[in-house]
């Protein structure tokens, strides 16, 4: 049965296959039908993990309705797939399977960028316009380490890339408008997976953390290292793993102590990366 | 006491991991003194230390107990074990 439309929000299924994606630090086998199996391929194509993770098993049922992953011989989740929507969840799923299978690097929902060697870790909830900044400090010249999971390495100071595509939606690409230089991966629902072309190739020095809050007038002021620690409590992070939650504090205070700590304020994605990027070349 | 929390100094400031409650407590710079002034002391022998009103110690110091951090026996405080990292 051929693929159907996502404005139809028909799930694909066909002919099962196989898919073995041997990324740098992590195995991903994927069984299931052929137009599932494709595109989530090649939306992840790209990842790599400085720390080597068990291999993942994603399977997804023939009728393309539910969809398990599983790691040493455990089940880690198991999910119902919409009509439509199907591939960032499971995009989603396979990015959270990687941060609890961490035992070394912690991680952060944040996006990240390299401006000048040095990272800057933007922090937010969802739909604060995380992607749309990254999107525009790639666009003018910083190198894309991620989107939407910040892998960080408490011991060297650095943040690492993870680079899962940008996942655009229809008002990121209006907030953005064109996109930095790069190729869209897949597609579906109303999400396209968009790979910059200028991506940060290891670890990178982190400069600063930015806690970044939609609206108001656009300001990057300093905020103090605590408060970051205390925010970051409240978002998704290796805090939030009870196995993880001692060493991701002394881990996250010896990342803080080494970085500048901001917020931003900006009425737009395009007043927050441009604030961003001129503090990025002052400092 | 057990050593269920664990804290960080930032830039002077205080943040405190409750490790079984999984939850992160910032502490300002005057529930610090208090904290530390305790071990040991009465309210009014705190805030002869800290020369500041018993009110506003005990009011920080039953803040902190609300947290486990401290504790009164007999009328005197007890500091809960930390471990800094």
């Amino acid at each position: 049965m051929a693929a159907g439309g996502a404005a139809l929000g028909v799930i694909p299924v066909g002919a099962r296959a196989e898919r073995l994606l041997s990324l740098p630090g992590w195995q991903v086998r994927i069984a299931a039908p052929e137009p599932v199996a494709a595109p989530l391929a090649a939306t992840l194509s790209a990842i790599a993990v400085a720390e080597p993770l068990p291999p993942l098993e994603v399977s997804v049922s023939e009728d393309g309705r539910q969809a398990a992953g599983t790691a040493e011989g455990r089940l880690l989740w198991s999910v119902a797939l919409p009509r439509s929507g199907w591939l960032p969840l499971l995009v989603g799923q396979v990015g959270a399977t990687a941060t609890a299978l961490l035992r070394r690097l912690l991680f952060i929902h944040a996006g990240a960028v390299a401006v000048e060697g040095r990272a800057w870790v933007i922090i937010g909830e969802s739909g604060t316009g995380k992607t749309s900044t990254v999107a525009l400090l790639t666009r003018h010249g910083a190198a894309y380490l991620t989107d939407e999971i910040t892998l960080l390495d408490p011991a060297a100071g650095t943040a690492l890339p993870f680079p899962l595509p940008m996942a655009v939606k229809p008002w990121t690409a209006e907030a953005v408008g064109p996109l930095p230089e790069g190729s869209e991966v897949a597609n579906e629902g109303s999400v396209r997976f968009y790979l910059p072309a200028d991506r940060g190739a290891g670890p990178t020095s982190i400069r600063a953390f930015v806690l970044l809050r939609p609206g108001g007038r656009p300001e990057l002021r300093p905020l103090s290292r605590a408060e970051v620690l205390m925010a970051l409590g409240q978002h998704h992070s290796s805090l939030r793993y009870p196995h993880r939650l001692e060493d991701a504090f002394a881990g996250f205070s010896r990342l803080l102590r080494g970085a500048r700590c901001y917020t931003l304020t900006a009425p737009s994605p395009a007043a927050a990366a441009e604030l961003l990027t001129a503090a990025a070349r002052a400092s | 006491m057990s050593t269920s929390f664990l804290a960080t100094e930032l830039d002077g400031e205080v943040v405190l991991l409750d490790v079984p409650e999984a939850r992160l407590i910032q502490v300002d710079a005057w529930s610090r003194q208090a904290w530390e002034a305790c071990e040991g002391r009465t309210t009014e022998e705190v805030a002869a230390v800290l020369r500041a009103p018993a009110k506003r110690v005990r009011e920080a110091l039953q803040a902190l107990a609300g947290t486990g951090l401290v504790s009164e026996d007999q009328g005197r405080w007890l500091r809960a074990a930390l471990r800094w990292v």
